[in-house]
């Protein structure tokens, strides 16, 4: 099993859910994120207006899967999350030891 | 001690308690029988709920063991053989064991015993020791009952506090909350304490309460306590708090509907069952503290016998500005009177401006809670605790839009900038926040609420204009956060769509306002600060494009297009171009890009007649060096450029404008077509093609030799999605190519050109990002300004 980690563009949620529901996820956990990487900030933009912003908006999905589906899914995300513009996102992919489902003790694959 | 009126079955608490009492009679009774010198020198006692004749599944079992001073080892026979088997039977028991002695001393150390001792029951055992108990407790609170009730009220404030003073929360507190079961024994508590009363019937025989009110209070407590018994039950525990997820079972259970509209309505009756008791201990406060503090009275009293247009408006009017309640008299009056059309009118005619008051939220409130809302606003009869099921609604909907007003008031002083845009607009702003939600629940609950609208602001006398600002914000009122959420704000045209349909920066500050406004008064989660960086951003991007032009034309010029083509082709049109070009042009133009997308050759042109000439217009597949290839083939094909307006459309076509004059006799548009075709396929060496020209050309113009004057500015401020690169230089053909060309070489691209020629000097504003999409660093625009600087000095020499 992997966990997907994705930070993506915050208008391109609904667009990757989409995505991922197609590509045979079944669930996914969703939070509001702030980072950066080399997209600038908007330090010029707003001077004027005396609002600085380093952190920009972002949102984190993450999806556990079977190993076989990761293809598929990172590129699943990849088509759907990118505007070839800069602050895209990354994915990272993890492995995971266990997971269990809490209401009925089903462990490993059976619980995702 | 309490005694409950109005009963027509005896619910399952009672029946539950009756059983309890054989339960402990069951016990002890054997007790006394081997122990005939104790009996008469032990009782139990019931407290709180058992005490009152209630006990619900799962509850708190409150006891007193009162005793005539038995030693330990008697005292233990008896309690042990009560609570043990309780624990067994897992009841939480809580219990003291004092002499009447010790209790009364006790209740004046201790608040909270003092006020279950008022619900104290004889369960079994000495009746003397209890009238003993019951005696002194009387004498103890005679004679305290202002010390007691203020106790009592502190409490009360201390419990509404924490839990809030408004009862439209979405999860209710049965117990604790404002209108609930603790707020119906205050109301007993206090009766009993300051008028020696012992049941609502009391109440209303010393005319406190009407016998309609009696009744409302007797069926909203009965109900309440219902809802709790069944909640108790569901969760098998003491659980007083209905959380969202146990509503439409609770609701299936008490005989509504097993759907949304059921749950809906058994929320809506319980809201209106915590008011009827809300208002009905609000109404004892005020009757109380008349009694003992007859000079603090700061409250709006009934004055004017014989009520007129003015008395409406006045009393309201008063209390929007200075914040003061109504007195019970008069709360009472307006609760009773259906008023007629003409008392209502000079009320109605002031609404639009008292909404605007500082405390127009208690006005609000007041005005719903004695009806006289409903006289200038029927439509507000069905929100009336309308319940929202969301993630993130904490109140019913009417409150959530009484609470919109009043988080104007607030953003008056925390968005002064905000504010003063919106300058004249004001009143039809805090129309709007009153009425944004009046069609929710309805499918596009906007456009539908935007229509109401229309008829309610004509009720209070605005006129067209102002009825259509209204109507314009409430159909718009979802706009920004939507866009800010859902679209790309990195795209200039997201930004430019919104100041299109906005149109004026007035408006934008009005419709900001709003969303703040909405969602400060949806709930905390409403509007995270990630949100609301994101909706700011959108804000200062359309501000700075409305700031820039002249927008209000140029939407129904939009408009007008869009009956014209499709609908998809003419929204990619950027601003600039829509402002520059006439209606026909811009129909050519859309034509030329779908046929482009259709058929995909290399390159469509066409000449075009614009107002001030012809020119052509060149639609292409836009990519980094685009520009300088173009201006290289014209001149390649003996062409100087006068004026450029080059633009690319959301779907990367590129959408360019020459203004073209021929450098030799010969030019001719077919040879630069070729060349063009050429360059494009990569068959052709163009900066060759070009160099070979220069030379021939050079030797046509003047030989006399100028100063330089090269002005080249960078502009990071103008646009949000551009680096502005503006060269003012004198004119040359090969100037703008060069240009083009270190521009791409550096590995830029060029979004947006405006370039013309003036006599002789040449001025180009070329709009620049970087490969990724960015605006330019500053170091990076620097260097290519002295990348520019140092070719325009060569090219001089």
């Amino acid at each position: 099993m992997k966990k997907i980690e994705a930070i993506i563009k915050p208008f391109k949620l609904e667009e990757v859910k989409e995505a991922l529901t197609e590509a045979g996820v079944q669930g996914m956990t969703v939070t509001e994120v702030k980072g950066f990487g080399r997209q600038k900030g908007h330090q010029e933009i707003y001077r004027g207006a005396e609002y600085v912003v380093d952190f920009l908006p972002k949102i984190k999905l993450e999806i556990v899967i079977p190993d076989e589906m990761v293809d598929r899914v990172v590129e699943a995300i990849i088509k759907s999350a990118r505007t070839g513009k800069i602050g895209d996102g990354k994915i990272f992919i993890y492995s995971v030891e266990e997971a269990i489902r809490i209401r009925t003790g089903e462990k490993g694959e059976e619980a995702l | 001690m309490l005694t409950e009126a109005h009963t027509e079955e005896i619910p399952v608490e009672r029946e539950r308690c009756f059983y309890f009492d054989k339960f402990v009679k069951g016990l002890w009774e054997p007790l006394f029988r081997e122990r005939e010198d104790l009996r008469g020198r032990v009782a139990l006692v019931a407290l709180g709920g058992y005490g009152e004749g209630y006990l619900c599944a799962g509850s708190d079992v409150d006891l007193l063991f009162l005793h005539a001073g038995l030693p330990e080892k008697d005292l233990s026979l008896f309690v042990e053989r009560l609570i043990y088997p309780l624990w067994d039977y897992r009841f939480e028991v809580t219990y003291r064991i004092f002499t009447p002695e010790e209790a009364l001393n006790f209740a004046l150390e201790d608040p909270t015993f003092l006020t279950a001792l008022f619900s104290a029951r004889l369960v079994y055992g000495a009746e003397a020791l209890f009238r003993e108990l019951a005696e002194g407790f009387q004498r103890l609170v005679a004679g305290r009952a202002k010390e007691i009730y203020l106790r009592l009220k502190k409490f009360r404030e201390a419990r509404l506090e924490r839990l809030g003073e408004e009862i439209y929360f979405l999860e209710p507190h049965l117990k604790d909350g404002p209108g609930g079961l603790r707020d119906f024994q205050f109301l007993i508590w206090v009766g009993k304490v300051v008028f020696g009363l012992e049941d609502l019937s009391d109440f209303v025989r010393i005319g406190l309460f009407t016998p309609e009110e009696e009744l409302r209070l007797s069926e909203a407590i009965s109900f309440i306590r219902r809802v709790r018994e069944s909640l108790h039950h569901f969760c098998q525990r003491k659980e007083d708090r209905l959380f969202m997820e146990y509503q439409p079972e609770i609701a299936r259970r008490l005989g509504y509907a097993a759907d949304r509209t059921g749950t809906e309505n058994f929320i809506s009756d319980l809201f209106r069952a915590f008011a009827v008791i809300k208002e009905g201990v609000e109404d004892l406060i005020d009757a109380v503290e008349d009694l003992f503090f007859p000079e603090n009275s700061t409250k709006i009293r009934f004055e004017a016998p014989v009520p007129s247009p003015t008395f409406l408006k006045r009393i309201f009017e008063e209390m929007a500005r200075k914040g003061l309640p109504f007195d019970r008299h008069l709360k009472k009056y307006l609760r009773g009177r259906n008023f007629r059309e003409e008392e209502l009118s000079e009320l109605r005619e002031a609404f639009p401006l008292l909404l605007t008051e500082p405390y127009s939220l208690t006005m609000l409130r007041n005005m719903r809670s004695t009806g006289v809302l409903y006289g200038l606003l029927p439509e507000f009869r069905r929100l009336h605790g309308k319940v929202q099921y969301d993630l993130y609604h904490l109140y019913a909907l009417d409150e959530h839009l009484f609470l919109t007003v009043n988080a104007l008031h607030s953003l008056k002083k925390e968005r002064p900038e905000l504010w003063e845009r919106v300058a004249e607009g004001v009143r039809e702003l805090y129309l709007a926040a009153l009425l944004h939600d009046i069609a929710k629940g309805e499918p596009d609950h906007a456009a539908v609420g935007a229509r109401e609208s229309r008829k309610i602001t004509e009720r209070f006398g605005l006129d067209k204009k102002a009825a259509e600002e209204v109507s314009f914000l409430i159909e718009n009122h979802l706009l920004l956060i939507d866009t800010a959420l859902r679209r790309d704000l990195a795209e200039e045209r997201v930004s430019e769509e919104v100041a299109l349909r906005v149109k004026t920066p007035e408006r934008l500050a009005a419709l900001y306002l709003l969303t703040l406004a909405d969602a400060r008064a949806t709930g905390p989660k409403a509007l995270t600060s990630w949100k609301a960086e994101l909706l700011e951003e959108l804000y200062q991007k359309v501000r700075k494009l409305l700031g820039n032009r002249e927008t209000v034309n140029l939407a129904s010029k939009k408009e007008a297009l869009l009956r014209e083509t499709s609908a998809e082709i003419a929204r990619s049109v950027p601003l600039p171009q829509l402002e520059i070009y006439e209606l026909p042009v811009l129909v050519r133009l859309c034509e030329l890009v779908a046929r482009f997308l259709e058929k995909s050759p290399d390159f469509l042109a066409e000449e075009v007649c614009l107002q001030d000439g012809r020119s052509l217009f060149v639609i292409c597949g836009d990519r980094p060096g685009l520009l300088a290839d173009l201006c290289g083939s014209f001149l390649a094909a003996d062409f100087r450029i006068r004026r450029v307006r080059a633009f690319t459309w959301p779907q990367g076509v590129a959408v360019d404008e020459f203004r073209l004059e021929p450098l030799l006799p010969e030019a001719d548009l077919k040879t630069w077509r070729s060349i063009f075709s050429r360059i494009l396929r990569e068959e052709v060496n163009l900066s060759d093609l070009v160099n070979r020209k220069s030379r021939t050309i050079l030797h046509l113009g003047p030989k006399i030799k100028w100063e330089t004057r090269a002005e080249i500015k960078l502009d990071h401020q103008t646009s949000d999605f551009y680096t502005l690169l503006e060269i003012y230089t004198r004119e040359d053909p090969f100037l703008l190519y060069r240009i083009a060309t270190i521009i791409t070489q550096s590995g830029f691209v060029i979004g947006k050109a405006l370039i013309s020629e003036k006599e002789d000097m040449s001025a180009q504003i070329l709009y620049l990002q970087t490969r990724e999409g960015e605006k330019l660093s500053a170091e990076e625009a620097e260097e290519l300004r002295q990348k520019i600087q140092k070719n325009l000095k060569e090219v001089a020499s």
